[in-house]
C-alpha cells in the first residue's frame, strides 16, 4: 500500500513536471550543451543556451526560435536560407551570431533586440543593406560582412561605437560614408576586393586603427593625413591605382608592414628612408628604379623590403 | 440588481465569445492538420513515382514509358509544389528549378549544376536515342531532392494564414510562369499541369469552411482550362487571367477579411499578402527595392531630385545632367544605340535604359551590378565617360546657388548639400518615375475593352508560342522572377553588333560576366522591361536593334545562334519560334498596350 501511495507520487510528479525533465533536465548542463534542433532546445527553453544548425541542410528557421529566450550563441553557418524570422529579434540574450555561408538577402528589422550581440558572421550571403535595427546594437564589436553584394554602407554605421572589427571584403563597395571616421574603438578595418576609388579623409579619425586592408581596389591616393592614425600596425594596399605615398606616413611609428604590390608608383616619400621600425615593405609591381631601392635597403637594413 | 445582471450577462457574453474562439481554434487546427496530412500523402506519392522511374529505368523501359513516368511525378509535385516553393525555396530549387548552371562568387569557376525536372526532361523528350546513363543520374538527383521535401516537409509549421498565402502565391505562380511553358519547355505539358495545380488549389480550398464561392470560380476556372488543355498555341490565356484567376485571388483576399484570417506578415517580399490581385493597383511594394531608411513618400525630396535631375552641375565639364541622356519627352531615354563619351571622343558602351520602373528592379545596369538607385547615381555621375561628377566641386556649387538651397531645405535638415543628400534626392526622384497604368494593366483590372483584339491576340503569342513571358515575366515584363520578384535572371542571347541580319557578327561585350567572372554569364544581360517598348527604341544593351520588328525578328530567328553565332552558353533557345507575319504584328500591338500613357503625361510635369 506504500508503495502504491509512492508510485501515486511519482506519477503524479511527472504529470505535473513532464516525463523529459524528470528523465533529461538533469543531465544536460544547459550552460554547455549545444543544441542541434529547435524542438530540442525548446524543451529546455527557459535554460538552454546554445544552438547550433550549422551544415543542417535547413531552409526556413521556425518562428519558435523567437521563444529560445536565454540563447547567448547561435551558429546557422552553411544552410540555405533566404530570410530569417521577425521572431527571431526577441532573443535578447544573444551573445554570439553566426549566419555565414547562407542566401540571406536581407535581415529582419527586429534584430534592433539583439542589444547583448557583440559577435556577428554574416559573411557570404546575398546582402546588399543592413536593417536599421542593426546600428543600434551597441555592444557589438566584430561585423563580418565580407562576400556579400554591398555597393554602399548606410551612414548609420558611425554608431557603432564599440566596434573592434570590420570585415567588408569581396563586396562591391564604390564608396565609404564620411561617418566611418566615427568608429573610434575600430581596430581591424577590411576593405579589399572592392571598387572603392577614394578613401574619406575621416578615416584618419579612427585612432584605434592597427589594420587597414585595401587590397584590389581602384584607389589613387591614401588620405594625406594617415600619420594621424598612430596606432597603425599594417596596411595593405595591394593592387590599386597609388602612384604616391603621403609624406604624413613617416609619422606612424607603430607601423610594422606597408603592402605596396602592383601599383604605379615611381618614387617613394623621402620620409620613408627615416622609418627604421618597418618590419616589411613590398614593392613588387611598382615602376621604381632599382637605384632607389637600393639606397632604401641601405636606410633600412633591419627592414625586410621585397620589389 | 442591475449591476449583478448586467455582470452576468457580461460573463454569459465572454464564455460565449470564448467558446466561440474555442471552435474556431478547433476548426483551424483541424484545417491544418489536414493541409499536413495532404501534404505528406502527396510528397510520398511524389517519392514513389520517382523511384518507379528509377525501377523502370534499370529494368530497360523505354523513351516514351519514361516520359508517361515523368508526366505522372510532376502531376504529383504539382498537388504540392505550393508549399514546397513556400517553405522549402532550396529544395524547389533543386526539384523544379530552371535549367542553368550556377556558382558561388568565391567560386566563380566551380559551377553549380542544375538538377530537378527540367534537366531530366530534356534527356527524357530529347530527339535523340535516349541517354539512359544521364536519365539514370537525373533521375537519382531528383530521387534525392524529393526525398528531402519529404524529410524537411515533416517540420513545416502550416496555419491558416500561410495555407492561404502560399496559395496565392502559386495563383501567381500559375499564370506567369505555369501557363507560359516556363518550367515545361520542352514537353510542353503546362496547361495539363495547370490542371494538376488548380485541382489541387481546389482541394485545399475545400478544406476552409464556407468556401463555397472559392470552389465556384476554381470549378469554372478548371472546366476552362480543361476545355482548351490541347491548344498551347491558341489557349486565351487573357481570359484565364482576366476571368479567372484575378477574381480567384480576388475572392481569396475576400475571404481571408471576412473569415479574419490575417496576412501573412511578410516585409521582406516585392508583392505583400494584403493585395486583392497580381494586377491590382499598387501591388508592388516599392519599399522592397529600396535601401533601409529611404524615404518614399517625401514630395520635396522628389522635387529637389527633379531639380538635380537637370542640373548640369553634376558633370565634370557642367555640360551634362542626368536628362541630357535621359530625356522625359523620349521616356527617359536618348533615342540613340550609344551616346557620347565623355572622354576620347567615343561612343558610350551601352545604351542609355528608360527610367521609367527603374525603381521596381531588383538591380541596375544591364550587367546588374548594383542594388539600389542610389549608388547606381553615384556609379553614373563617378563615371569620367558619363558624367565625370565630383562630389566635392558639385557640393560646393550647389551650396552657393540660392535657389537651389532653398528647395534643398525644403528636403532635408542639414545647412550643406553633401553627395549622400544629392544620391538620395535623384533615386527619390527616380521612384516615381512609376508607370502601371497602360492599356493591359486597365485590361487586368477589369476594363475588358482596354486591348484591342490584335492585342490580346499579341498577349497570349507573346505569353505562349513565342515564349517572351517565359523571360520577360509579369506584371514588370523584367527578368525579376515571379512571385517574389527578388531574383533578375539575365539571359545569353547573342545579340548582334548591328541590325545586318545579311553578315551579322556578334557583340562581344562580356555583360555580367565582368561581375564575377562566371564563365556561363559571359555575354550575358539583364533582362530589360518590354512596358514601354513601343517609345524606347532602339533596342538591346548596345542599341543595335532600331525597331521593335527588328527585335522580334531577332527572337523569331533563335537569337545569336539562329544568326549563325557559335554561343555554347545561348539561353535562348535556338530554334526558330516559326511566327507568322500576322503573328508579329500582333506582338508588335500587344507591346504597344505596354506603353504607360496615363502616368507617362504625368511623368513629363
Amino acid at each position: 500500500m506504500k508503495l502504491n501511495i509512492k508510485m501515486s507520487v511519482v506519477i503524479a510528479f511527472l504529470l505535473t513536471k513532464g516525463y523529459s525533465a524528470f528523465t533529461q533536465e538533469g543531465k544536460i548542463d544547459c550552460a554547455a550543451h549545444v543544441f542541434k534542433t529547435i524542438p530540442e532546445a525548446l524543451e529546455y527553453k527557459d535554460c538552454a543556451t546554445k544552438l547550433s544548425m550549422r551544415v543542417a541542410k535547413i531552409e526556413r528557421v521556425s518562428e519558435q526560435i523567437g521563444n529560445l529566450k536565454a540563447i547567448t550563441y547561435l551558429d546557422l553557418k552553411s544552410n540555405s536560407l533566404r530570410e530569417l524570422p521577425a521572431s527571431i529579434g526577441a532573443l535578447s540574450k544573444l551573445e554570439q551570431v553566426i549566419i555565414s555561408e547562407n542566401h540571406l538577402k536581407s535581415l529582419p528589422e527586429t534584430i534592433e533586440g539583439w542589444q547583448s550581440v557583440r559577435f556577428m558572421q554574416l559573411d557570404n550571403n546575398s546582402l546588399s543593406d543592413l536593417p536599421l535595427g542593426l546600428f543600434k546594437l551597441k555592444k557589438l564589436n566584430t561585423l563580418d560582412l565580407s562576400w556579400n553584394n554591398f555597393a554602399s554602407l548606410n551612414s548609420r554605421i558611425g554608431s557603432l561605437g564599440q566596434l573592434k572589427i570590420l570585415d567588408l571584403n569581396h563586396n562591391s563597395l564604390l564608396v565609404l560614408p564620411k561617418e566611418i571616421g566615427k568608429l573610434k574603438a575600430l581596430q581591424e578595418m577590411d576593405l579589399s576586393f572592392n571598387k572603392l576609388k577614394a578613401i574619406p579623409d575621416e578615416v584618419i579619425r579612427m585612432s584605434s586603427l592597427k589594420r587597414l586592408a585595401l587590397a584590389n581596389n581602384e584607389l589613387e591616393q591614401l588620405p594625406r593625413n594617415i600619420g594621424k592614425l598612430k596606432k597603425l600596425k599594417s596596411i595593405i594596399v595591394t593592387n590599386n591605382k597609388l602612384t604616391q605615398l603621403p609624406e604624413s606616413i613617416s609619422a606612424l611609428k607603430e607601423l610594422e608592414s606597408i603592402y605596396l604590390s602592383y601599383n604605379q608608383i615611381g618614387k617613394l616619400p623621402a620620409a620613408l628612408y627615416k622609418m627604421s621600425h618597418l618590419r616589411n615593405l613590398v614593392l613588387v609591381g611598382n615602376p621604381i628604379p632599382a637605384a632607389e631601392v637600393k639606397a632604401l635597403k641601405q636606410a633600412l637594413p633591419n627592414t625586410n623590403i621585397v620589389f | 440588481m442591475k449591476h449583478q445582471l448586467k455582470t452576468k450577462v457580461l460573463l454569459f457574453t465572454s464564455a460565449v465569445v470564448a467558446l466561440a474562439a474555442g471552435m474556431s481554434a478547433n476548426k483551424k487546427s483541424e484545417i491544418e492538420t489536414q493541409v499536413k496530412r495532404y501534404y505528406d500523402l502527396n510528397v510520398d506519392s511524389l517519392n514513389s513515382s520517382v523511384q518507379q522511374m528509377q525501377q523502370h529505368l534499370a529494368t530497360g523501359a523505354g523513351q516514351a514509358s519514361l516520359q508517361e513516368d515523368f508526366k505522372k511525378a510532376r502531376v504529383y509535385y504539382k498537388r504540392i509544389e505550393a508549399f514546397v516553393e513556400y517553405h522549402l525555396p532550396e529544395s524547389a530549387l533543386k526539384i523544379n528549378g530552371p535549367n542553368l548552371v550556377e556558382s558561388e562568387p568565391s567560386l566563380p569557376e566551380e559551377p553549380i549544376l542544375p538538377t530537378g525536372f527540367q534537366v531530366l526532361e530534356e534527356v527524357v523528350y530529347s530527339e535523340e536515342p535516349l541517354d539512359r546513363q544521364a536519365a539514370k543520374m537525373e533521375t537519382d538527383g531528383l530521387a534525392f531532392a524529393c526525398n528531402r521535401a519529404k524529410v524537411l516537409g515533416a517540420n513545416i509549421e502550416f496555419t491558416e494564414t500561410n495555407i492561404l498565402d502560399a496559395l496565392k502565391l502559386n495563383l501567381y505562380r500559375l499564370i506567369t510562369k505555369g501557363i507560359s511553358g516556363f518550367d515545361a519547355p520542352v514537353a510542353l505539358n503546362s496547361l495539363p499541369e495547370a490542371i494538376a495545380s488548380l485541382e489541387a488549389t481546389q482541394k485545399l480550398f475545400n478544406y476552409f469552411p464556407q468556401s463555397g464561392e472559392l470552389l465556384k470560380i476554381t470549378t469554372a476556372a478548371l472546366q476552362y482550362l480543361q476545355e482548351h488543355q490541347g491548344d498551347f498555341d491558341g489557349f486565351d490565356r487573357a481570359t484565364f487571367i482576366a476571368d479567372y484567376i484575378n477574381p480567384l485571388c480576388v475572392l481569396v483576399y475576400d475571404y481571408q477579411l471576412a473569415h479574419k484570417i490575417p496576412f501573412a506578415q511578410a516585409p521582406n517580399r516585392a508583392i505583400p499578402a494584403n493585395i486583392p490581385h497580381l494586377f491590382s493597383p499598387g501591388a508592388i511594394d516599392l519599399s522592397f527595392y529600396a535601401p533601409a531608411g529611404a524615404e518614399l513618400n517625401s514630395k520635396e525630396l522628389a522635387a529637389l531630385g527633379k531639380i538635380l535631375f537637370e542640373d548640369k552641375r553634376l558633370s565634370v565639364a557642367n555640360n551634362r545632367s542626368c536628362a541630357t541622356c535621359h530625356i522625359p519627352s523620349k521616356a527617359f531615354t536618348d533615342g540613340l544605340a550609344l551616346n557620347e563619351s565623355l572622354v576620347g571622343g567615343k561612343k558610350l558602351m551601352r545604351n542609355t535604359p528608360s527610367l521609367i520602373n527603374a525603381a521596381y528592379q531588383p538591380v541596375q545596369f544591364s550587367d546588374s551590378r548594383i542594388t539600389f538607385l542610389e549608388d547606381q547615381v553615384h556609379a553614373v555621375i563617378a563615371n569620367p565617360e558619363e558624367m565625370g561628377g565630383k562630389f566635392e566641386q558639385i557640393q560646393s556649387l550647389l551650396a552657393k546657388d540660392k535657389a537651389f538651397m532653398k528647395s534643398y531645405k525644403a528636403a532635408f535638415s542639414g545647412k550643406k548639400p553633401g553627395a549622400d543628400e544629392v544620391k538620395k534626392a535623384l533615386a527619390a526622384y527616380v521612384r516615381t518615375l512609376s508607370g502601371f497604368n497602360s492599356s493591359f494593366d486597365r485590361f487586368m483590372q477589369g476594363d475588358k475593352t482596354a486591348m484591342t483584339a490584335e492585342q490580346l491576340n499579341g498577349f497570349n503569342l507573346f505569353m505562349g508560342k513565342a515564349k517572351c513571358g517565359t523571360c520577360h515575366f509579369m506584371p514588370t515584363f523584367t527578368g525579376a522572377a515571379p512571385p517574389y520578384y527578388e531574383k533578375m535572371e539575365s539571359e545569353v542571347l547573342g545579340v548582334p553588333q548591328s541590325n545586318d541580319t545579311i553578315n551579322p557578327k556578334m557583340d562581344l561585350d562580356s555583360g555580367k560576366y565582368h561581375v564575377y567572372g562566371m564563365p556561363h554569364h559571359l555575354y550575358s544581360f539583364k533582362t530589360a522591361t518590354v512596358r514601354n517598348a513601343a517609345v524606347t527604341a532602339p533596342y538591346m544593351h548596345n542599341g543595335s536593334l532600331k525597331t521593335l520588328r527588328e527585335l522580334i525578328d531577332f527572337y523569331n530567328r533563335g537569337g545569336g545562334q539562329g544568326l549563325g553565332f557559335e554561343l555554347e552558353h545561348q539561353t535562348l533557345p535556338g530554334d526558330p519560334l516559326l511566327l507568322t507575319e500576322q503573328e508579329k504584328k500582333n506582338i508588335e500591338a500587344f507591346i504597344g498596350a505596354l506603353t504607360d500613357t496615363v502616368s507617362y503625361k504625368k511623368i513629363q510635369f
